[in-house]
Formats: structure tokens, sequence, C-alpha cells
């Protein structure tokens, strides 16, 4: 089943909001890690870390699932299809790999969180949590730069189910148009 | 730029772009797994072993919370 074109757009325009949001709320998060582990000032620390919390709760979250929601309704209502390309599998892959990793680090972000607001933190406490922190926002920083690339560059390849629905088209090609990528 | 399904139908096999993530994706998770199991990753493993006492994470984690 496809979308009707303005569908489409509104869905892509969706996709790409949440997609690139998620990727400077990540950027952001990646600050206040980082400042949390290594600044002298104990308000900065104090206040670092609860924000972060806010940060992953409020925006994080949200905008990492719409990403993947509206990315599964986009591809699976183009013809570009869920499985047909590896590009549009690997970002799905990538994605889906980020939101398990981040809903895992929720219960460490709350942890340190709590524990900053309420007593003062030395440059030691928590030291492997909150490394824990910085690591995986620079790595899930990282993760999430490669499905922009992919959408980007769209590299060719179909997979085998791809390569078997070639076979036997259905209904008229798309336009072109460099906006119809799910 | 592929701007379309269609530009992309002309190849057969798998890409060599797509042989190479496979093998570096491989070789990483490989990695996590053995930092897993020995005990050097996971989400469970940040002890709050320094932790003051005081703390309201240090109550969490003897609840049982890691």
């Amino acid at each position: 089943m496809t979308m009707p074109p303005r569908l489409r757009k509104f869905m892509l325009a969706v996709h790409v909001s949440s997609s690139v949001g998620l990727l400077g709320a990540v950027a952001g998060f990646l600050a206040l890690a980082i400042a949390g582990l290594t600044s002298e000032d104990a308000g900065i620390v104090r206040a670092a870390y609860p924000a972060m919390e806010v940060t992953a709760w409020c925006v994080i979250v949200p905008l990492a699932l719409a990403a993947l929601l509206v990315g599964l309704v986009e591809s699976l209502g183009t013809r570009w299809g869920l499985f047909r390309h590896y590009w549009v599998l690997a970002k799905l892959l990538l994605t889906v790999l980020a939101v398990i990793v981040l809903l895992l680090q929720m219960q460490v972000i709350g942890l340190v969180a709590d524990a900053a607001a309420e007593t003062t933190l030395s440059r030691d406490d928590l030291r492997e949590a909150r490394m824990a922190l910085v690591a995986h926002a620079a790595g899930g920083l990282l993760v999430l730069l490669v499905p922009a690339a992919l959408s980007v560059y769209k590299p060719r390849g179909r997979t085998r189910y791809g390569r078997r629905k070639l076979v036997k088209p259905v209904g008229p090609q798309l336009p072109r148009s460099s906006t119809s990528s799910p | 730029m592929a701007d379309s399904p269609a530009d992309n139908g002309n190849d057969s096999g798998t890409p060599r772009w797509v042989k190479t993530s496979a093998i570096v994706t491989g070789v990483l998770v490989v990695a996590v797994v053995a930092m897993m199991l020995s005990g050097h990753h996971g989400p469970g493993r940040h002890a709050i072993s320094s932790l003051p006492a005081d703390a309201p994470g240090a109550n969490k984690s003897a609840k049982g919370g890691e």
C-alpha cells in the first residue's frame, strides 16, 4: 500500500524533523555528560545530571520513538519498502539498536541524576557510571549519524526479497524526487 | 544520487558496502558480548561502589536496583 503524495510528504517532514532533532538532543546530552564528568564546579555537576534526565525522558526518548515509528510507517507506505533495500534495512536496525541501548541506559541516568540532586558528587563518585554516560552518548551520536548519511547517499543494493519483488513489479513507478526516502 | 527505488534496481548480489558493514558490525557485536561476559560492560554493571553512603543512588543499589 502506498501513501498519497501529500501524506507521504508530511510523514517525511515528521521523520526528518524527529531524526535531526534527536541528533541535536543527543549532542546536547553529550555536552552535559562531559560537563558533569569534568567540571570542577559543584554547581554545574549538581545541575548537569538532572538536566540530562529531563532531556532524556522529555526529548530524546520521544524523538527516538517518533523517528523509529514514523520511519516504519513511511517505508511501508512507499515503494521503498522496509526490507527491499539494504540501506533502509540498515537504518531500521541501527535505530532499533539505538533505542534499545537508550532505554537500557535510562536507569543509570536516573540513578546518577538522583545522586547529583541530593548530594555533592566528588570527582570519583559514580565515576564509572558517569563515564558510561559520556561513552554511550558519544557512541549513540556516531550511530545516529550513519542513518542520516544513508538517507542522503542511499547506497545501491537490493536485498534478496527486494530483488524478488523487482521481478514482478506492482503499480506505477514513484516520481523522481529527493524527498521520497523513508 | 539515487532518488527513487528504480535507480537502485540494476544490482545483483550483495554490494561490497553491505559485506564490509556486516563484518564490522559482527566484530563490534563480538567485542561487546565479550565485554559483557567478562563483566566490563552492560547496563546493570555500574555498581555504586564509589557513591557517598547517604546518596539516594546508594540506597537504590542496596535495595536491588542494580
